[in-house]
């Protein structure tokens, strides 16, 4: 699990500053599904690069297993966090399967063992026959298929996506939450912030209602009384 | 009639052109076009070395102030000041700051190495520059450390992009050589120059020297390409 306490980012710019952050207190729970929504600007990706460790000039903690995230190094993060980002960004002179391979070799898996796996990732998320083309063959959802695999090479506990439906067409989404709802069954912990309603709506376990750098209200499918804001936030948006 | 004429006329200079030219002065243009190439060969090699660290330093993502203020002055400095003034300061002055004597052709590679540096430089902190952020921080959620990420991700990217701007700077590094004489190194220029003056057939030696540089510059035009198509990976649906 991950706990989020009393985290505030804020900025100074020409003097004046900008909160991104206020106060947050949530947790990510293992195998579980965690939102963060709310409409732009409302603080949710800002949360999850702080999370990931992109960020990390916040006030308050970041604590998985008793481990302030923000003071371990890049590789040890690794395997709390996997991170899939908005644009992917996958590594455009590597192929699909090095893309995969690389950084599990990298942090000093064997090769031929990296290699059994990135195959692995990949049919999982359908994408085996594609192993040998570069990325810039593929299209958006199938880079989207890809940047999870690699994410889930390092093993994270958890998975965070960022706005993850912002690049996709519909049947892409719709492939998206079949591979969530998929990678929930096997045990992995997700994250993701979006304002994409049909999408939360499909995942629809932990969410978070952000605005203005604050969580406002929380719904959680196994607790009945929650989450008006996020319902009427769902209905009305 | 007139055909015989013309082939008159060609003869005619077919042997003033190569009456001067013999095997004893054929070896020595090519011990001179050697001697090019090798003071090319070292200085590339300063050049790209010193280059790709500096550009590295001085890129806008390490943000290290000093590192690109000390670079920037050392860039202004080489691209303000002609080549000749650089050979003729590190010949006479560099013996009269260190107490060392300084032979021509060191004083020569050592001149070529440190001008390219600084165009080496430029290129590679402007093809860092335009890698995308998402890049580095791809990496970083990957766990790579930060040499790690210029390594095997932000070089490799790099390499592709600048790649036709290094050659120009590889085949005016090959070009510059020729001032090289002005000190006494015994390059193509000024052996060819030397040959002039004791045949009096200037049109021959020049021709001669004009056709070896052209050589060069294809074998290394040549070679650039196959390096580039070998990087390719831009590919269309």
């Amino acid at each position: 699990m991950i706990s989020i306490t009393n985290l505030s980012l804020s900025y100074t710019r020409l003097g004046t500053t900008i909160e991104i952050l206020s106060d947050i207190n949530c947790r990510i729970e293992l195998g579980r599904i965690t939102a963060f929504i709310g409409k732009s600007g409302a603080g949710k990706t800002s949360l999850l690069r702080c999370v990931a460790g992109l960020t990390t000039e916040y006030a308050g903690s970041i604590i998985a297993d008793g481990v302030d995230l923000r003071v371990i190094d890049s590789a040890l993060r690794a395997q709390y966090t996997g991170f899939v980002f908005q644009q992917f960004h996958l590594f455009p002179h590597m192929t699909v399967i090095e893309n995969c391979m690389h950084p599990a070799i990298y942090h000093g898996m064997q090769k031929e063992r990296a290699r059994r796996r990135a195959l692995e990732m990949l049919e999982q998320v359908s994408l085996v026959e594609h192993a040998t083309k570069h990325p810039q063959q593929l299209s958006g959802g199938q880079q989207q298929r890809v940047a999870i695999a690699r994410a889930l090479m390092l093993t994270p506990k958890v998975l965070l996506f960022d706005e993850p439906t912002s690049a996709l067409d519909p049947e892409s989404t719709h492939m998206l939450v079949t591979t969530c709802k998929q990678l929930v069954k096997q045990g992995v912990t997700i994250a993701f912030s979006s304002h994409d309603m049909q999408f939360i709506s499909s995942l629809k376990d932990v969410v978070h209602l952000m605005s203005d750098g604050k969580i406002i209200d929380r719904y959680d499918v196994q607790q009945e009384s929650s989450g008006e804001q996020v319902d009427s936030f769902l209905h009305n948006y | 009639m007139a055909r015989l004429h013309v082939f008159a006329l060609s003869g005619w200079v077919a042997v003033i052109m190569f009456e001067s030219v013999t095997i004893a002065r054929i070896l020595l243009v090519a011990h001179a076009a050697g001697m090019t190439v090798l003071i090319a060969a070292i200085g590339l090699t300063i050049g790209l070395s010193g280059g790709v660290l500096c550009g590295i330093l001085a890129s806008k993502r390490l943000n290290i102030p000093i590192a690109r203020r000390i670079i920037d002055a050392y860039v202004f400095v080489v691209q303000g000041v002609p080549l000749f003034v650089q050979l003729l300061l590190v010949y006479f002055g560099l013996p009269f700051l260190l107490g060392v004597s300084l032979e021509s052709f060191t004083a020569g590679w050592i001149t070529v190495g440190l001008n390219s540096i600084a165009y080496v430089t430029q290129i590679v902190r402007g093809g860092i520059n335009t890698v995308s952020p998402g890049q580095w921080e791809a990496s970083f959620v990957l766990g790579y450390s930060l040499p790690a990420t210029i390594w095997y991700i932000i070089l490799p990217q790099v390499g592709r992009a600048v790649l036709p701007s290094l050659m120009n700077e590889v085949i005016s590094l090959v070009k510059e050589t020729s001032i090289l004489g002005g000190i006494g190194v015994l390059e193509l220029t000024k052996v060819s120059r030397d040959l002039v003056s004791r045949t009096s057939a200037p049109f021959t030696w020049y021709i001669l020297a004009a056709v070896v540089y052209l050589l060069i510059t294809s074998v290394l035009s040549f070679v650039a390409k196959r390096i580039e198509r070998s990087l390719e990976y831009d590919f269309h649906h």
